[in-house]
């Protein structure tokens, strides 16, 4: 990746790169290829912290089109997982597979887990 | 049912279970290729033992099914029309791109003769060829504008009359689709199989899901509602209710009724959705656009003109007629009449001194004028926005008919990815899928604020 006189990465380079892995994550969703999907966790990271330091001279020809494709790549990228995140949530939904609690410990279905007892 | 011959009829009858199964697999190879054939599949049952000192009666045929996954057929009836939506959309306005020409070749290119009319006048201002020069190049700027809003309103009348087919097409798969009805409840009451029937119909409902999105919901009959826009009812039963399309107003363009009752603004998916929001929306919105780049070049030129002095000393005229409005502008944009009938009525001169330039140089620097969106842009670069913003809604909506399409293929791909196993890992699986994209989404936030500021900063 290219860097300016300032040593920071340049900003043209980043976006493009930026635009490559979210259309590898949407390659990934869209093919439901769970290890592609991980794959590009730890460039987003990277590209994450980069992004909020984006400086310096830039091509005003060349980023605009850039970060269009990004962005695009960016909406393609979330919709196949807001996709993927309805069918799993309703699958689980219609084969009556509802975890019992969500990520933040609550109980994600209260009549079902209010209703078991273990004592019989 | 106990001993030798007992033995022997539940084999029997286990036989005959497994023949009828692979007869029902033969039958799916022999449809692999046919449209909307849903595959069919056995429901083998395990028969109850009869009494406590035998294991059971083997299994028997419950029944033929089709495999309709409704979860899957739901989201394909959602996808379906966003992506076609986005598909009717991108095609329209790749002909609006069309009609808007090439960068240099295209109005800016009328705008840049323009200018440079009054640049050479400029520098012989007392030749009248150079005062005719500037008002055929102001005639050829005020026919590009029109041209071109001539060229927008043909756009807007295609898509109308695609409009009107879409909708005949509607109507057809809604008299269809209401017809299968009927023979479904027919056959069902009859206990005849009506799995044809109901493949027509699955490929009835799927090419109507493409053209307006619907909401479907099956009857106990067999048959199914359809219903669009606010719970429209477009087939309840056997009985279908048509879309009528009528031309309004002046401009003939339709407007869309179902029961009278005005349902256009309704309709904001499938291939209608999108035709609609072109005509209706996109189409308009470039039009205005236009107009406000004629009325500025107009409201410009003519204060410019009107300070100054043309070629017998007298004040000058407005060059272009006055524009009424904004809305308009660019259709009616002519130079006046007066003053392109006698090219001594150009004012070049800021003074009664005929041979003073200094009006025509100022009519020229017009051209790099930030005059447009509150002294932010030329007008060229006016042009060059709206030529960006057709261009990019075309880009954008190409996108999303990709992106609605692979949601399509992903749901068949998760499908795929997560049969033949347990319910249990079916569900881990999905789960662990879901985990992943969700580690990458949470930067997703970060990244569209960033990039919409980058976008922001370049001035796009």
């Amino acid at each position: 990746m290219g860097v300016t006189a300032t040593g920071r990465p340049d900003p043209t380079d980043t976006v493009n790169r930026l635009a490559s892995v979210l259309t590898d994550l949407g390659d990934a969703l869209a093919k439901a290829d769970l290890d592609g999907v991980l794959a590009q966790q730890s460039h987003l990271d990277e590209l994450a912290r980069l992004l909020p330091d984006l400086d310096g001279p830039f091509d005003r020809d060349t980023l605009p089109p850039a970060a269009m494709a990004a962005l695009l790549a960016l909406r393609r990228a979330r919709q196949l997982g807001e996709g993927l995140t309805q069918f799993a949530a309703a699958t689980r939904a219609a084969r009556g597979l509802v975890a019992p609690y969500d990520r933040d410990g609550r109980p994600s279905d209260p009549v079902r887990a209010g209703s078991f007892d273990a004592r019989g | 049912m106990s001993g030798l011959f007992g033995m022997l009829s539940v084999a029997a009858r286990s036989l005959e279970a497994q023949r009828f199964g692979l007869d029902v697999v033969g039958q799916n190879i022999a449809n692999v290729n046919t449209a909307g054939y849903s595959r069919r599949t056995v429901d083998f049952a395990a028969l109850p033992p009869t009494s406590p000192l035998n294991a059971g009666g083997g299994v028997e045929v419950q029944g033929v099914r089709a495999i309709r996954d409704a979860l899957l057929d739901r989201r394909l009836w959602q996808e379906r029309p966003a992506a076609a939506m986005q598909g009717a959309i991108a095609d329209a306005l790749s002909i609006v791109e069309v009609a808007l020409g090439d960068p240099g070749a295209s109005l800016d290119a009328a705008l840049t003769e323009f200018f440079d009319a009054w640049g050479r006048l400029s520098e012989d201002p007392t030749s009248t060829t150079a005062r005719q020069q500037v008002i055929l190049k102001g005639e050829a700027l005020a026919t590009s504008f029109a041209d071109m809003t001539g060229r927008l309103t043909l756009a807007q009348r295609d898509t109308d009359t695609r409009i009107r087919g879409v909708v005949d097409q509607i109507n057809a798969l809604a008299s269809e689709i209401a017809s299968l009805n009927e023979s479904i409840a027919k056959g069902v009451a009859m206990g005849t199989d009506v799995q044809v029937l109901r493949d027509r119909q699955g490929e009835a409902i799927k090419s109507l899901s493409e053209l307006v999105a619907v909401d479907v919901i099956a009857r106990e009959d067999g048959g199914y509602d359809v219903t669009f826009g606010l719970g429209r009812p477009l087939v309840i039963g056997a009985s279908d209710f048509q879309i009528t399309a009528t031309p309004v107003g002046p401009s003939g363009l339709v407007t869309l009724s179902a029961n009278g009752v005005d349902v256009g603004g309704e309709i904001t998916s499938g291939v209608l959705g999108g035709l609609l929001q072109v005509r209706d929306t996109l189409i308009p919105g470039y039009i205005s656009r236009l107009d406000e780049i004629a009325y500025a070049v107009a409201t410009e030129v003519n204060t410019r003109h009107q300070a100054a002095f043309d070629a017998n000393g007298a004040a000058g005229l407005a060059f272009f007629d006055p524009p009424a409005a904004t809305a308009g502008a660019a259709a009616a944009l002519a130079v006046n009449a007066v003053v392109a009938a006698d090219p001594a009525l150009v004012a070049a001169a800021a003074t009664p001194d005929p041979g003073d330039n200094s009006a025509a140089r100022d009519l020229a620097a017009l051209r790099d004028s930030r005059v447009m969106f509150g002294g932010t842009a030329t007008l060229h670069e006016a042009w060059g926005r709206l030529v960006y913003q057709a261009g990019t809604d075309t880009q954008v909506a190409r996108q999303e008919e990709r992106t609605r399409r692979e949601i399509v293929m992903q749901v068949e791909a998760l499908r795929d990815s997560v049969s033949g196993v347990s319910l249990d890992e079916e569900a881990a699986g999905l789960i662990r899928f879901q985990r992943a994209y969700e580690a990458n989404a949470r930067f997703f936030t970060t990244v569209d604020s960033v990039l919409q500021t980058l976008l922001t900063m370049v001035g796009r």
